[in-house]
């Protein structure tokens, strides 16, 4: 895939969750050298819910980088059955890691795969490796909301420089081989690469129930889905946010992407919780 | 092996009166119609207690059969076991849960007219599955009785309940999106998948059916 997915911007119906839901292992004692600790707090997402305009994020623990090829190449070592040639076709679609040579090799380019962020895998595989290594994937609150930040701020949707980055970024076709992760710009809380690099696979990429174009207040389809209703955005400038959601409805879970890769998030301790 | 039977008028639609009547509640005219449907059909095939074993347990899954799934569910009779014990006989799944006060009955209504559909057209081997998106509430007695209230609980039914993380794999795979609200409900879309005895989604239809076969001749044997 040469350039990156055409989204035309829909007059949507979505909906939030702001929980994780934390599945498996223990969380650490200490925060891991490669990830950091976000502070987390009310977070006013793009599509607001009346009910609950805004939704709190738990402290949590994110990868200070994206996963890259050399990290996942270790991941599919350790676990035979998520390498290429013997991943179930229902996890993973034909594509998945087939910039790769082989299984077990990243072929000659590999000094420059190895630090880049790994690409053509399924949402099922980055939850695999997740689970490997750390536990999970951020949830869309939380991927959203420390996506909000710019170098200087943790919410910088407003400003401009923020934007262009990012819409920049957009219109620029996607390059065979990504930059090595920590080539974009580290954020607010220490984070790099949120923006400018790769899109990321979410834990709950499958909660946005879009309805496409809707010339009615909003409310959802009663024959397509079941639920209490629609939210609508409210901020028309975050035209960035937009293409996040618009890209992540139209992804299913084997689906493997050129420009699509993952980061892993943990849940806190309590302790951990509870620093300043 | 289908009987050429010409197909029966097609039976009164239920749907309308028991979402009238709310979630669980019926009025006594919709209670006497529903068990004037059930008397009226032959008795569907499978045994009383846990789904039929697999045909050839020993054999591999194909690469896209749903059941290669992990994970332990409890159905609405207490039995915990993995997805691929569904293996072995043809299933219409849909997802939703019992504290629903919308469409999730009516997700139940458009099973229960599927299947009359079928045993009309001789297919009797046909298993009906709702899984819940909400494993807080819907324990296996909340499901059972939510299955008797609406006169589907019979041994071709099964109510399945997972944990979070389960259930977040399962919607993945039918395509189901969903999204918990602050007050507990689920907000989701509105899916039927017919899976085949191995386990691979064959046919999918994506909203609630005014049709009573929308699978017509997309069932596999």
């Amino acid at each position: 895939m040469k350039s990156l997915l055409p989204i035309t911007l829909l007059s949507a119906a979505l909906l939030i969750n702001s929980s994780a839901e934390n599945a498996c292992g223990e969380p650490p004692s200490s925060v891991p050298a490669d990830m950091v600790r976000i502070a987390g707090g009310s977070f006013t997402p793009i599509y607001k819910n009346k009910d609950q305009p805004q939704i709190e994020v738990a402290p949590f623990l994110l990868d200070i980088h994206p996963v890259t090829n050399a990290d996942f190449l270790e991941f599919v070592r350790a676990h035979p059955k998520w390498q290429r040639s013997k991943v179930a076709r229902l996890f993973a679609d034909e594509n998945y890691l087939s910039h790769w040579a082989d299984d077990l090799d990243l072929g000659p380019e590999r000094d420059h795969l190895a630090p880049a962020p790994v690409t053509r895998v399924s949402w099922f595989a980055a939850r695999a490796y997740a689970a490997w290594k750390y536990c999970r994937l951020p949830t869309l609150a939380e991927w959203e909301f420390a996506g909000a930040a710019f170098t200087d701020s943790p919410d910088a949707r407003d400003r401009p420089e923020y934007n262009d980055v990012i819409l920049k970024w957009y219109g620029q076709t996607t390059p065979d081989i990504p930059a090595p992760v920590g080539s974009t710009f580290r954020n607010f809380y220490g984070v790099w690469d949120l923006h400018g690099l790769v899109w990321e696979w979410i834990e709950d990429f499958n909660s946005a129930l879009v309805t496409g174009e809707s010339r009615e207040d909003g409310s959802l389809d009663r024959r397509r889905f079941c639920g209490a209703g629609a939210l609508s955005a409210t901020d028309a400038r975050n035209y960035a946010a937009f293409m996040r959601y618009g890209f992540r409805s139209s992804l299913s879970a084997a689906d493997t992407v050129a420009n699509l890769g993952f980061r892993c998030a943990r849940d806190l301790e309590p302790e951990i919780k509870n620093k300043p | 092996m289908k009987i050429n039977i010409p197909l029966l008028p097609v039976l009164p639609v239920l749907s309308a009166l028991l979402l009238l009547a709310s979630c669980g509640k019926k009025t006594p005219d919709a209670e006497a119609e529903v068990t004037a449907t059930e008397t009226a059909s032959p008795a569907p095939c499978c045994p009383e207690h846990g789904p039929a074993a697999p045909v050839n347990p020993a054999a591999p899954l194909p690469d896209t059969s749903l059941y290669q799934l992990e994970g332990e569910w409890q159905d609405h009779r207490g039995n915990t076991y993995p997805l691929k014990n569904l293996r072995g006989q043809v299933r219409i799944v849909t997802m939703g849960f019992t504290h629903c006060e919308y469409v999730c009955p009516r997700l139940v209504m458009d099973l229960k007219r599927f299947r009359e559909n079928l045993i009309h057209q001789g297919r009797t081997d046909v298993g009906y599955v709702f899984i819940s998106f909400d494993p807080d509430r819907d324990s296996p007695q909340v499901m059972a009785d939510f299955a008797k209230k609406l006169a589907a609980d019979g041994p071709d039914w099964t109510y399945l309940r997972g944990d979070a993380n389960q259930v977040r794999e399962i919607a993945a795979v039918l395509g189901i999106n969903y999204q918990k609200q602050p007050n507990g409900s689920f907000s989701h879309s509105n899916v039927f998948a017919a899976v085949d005895r191995e386990g691979r989604i064959v046919h999918q239809v994506n909203t609630i059916q005014d049709d009573a076969a929308p699978f017509a001749e997309k069932l596999p044997k």
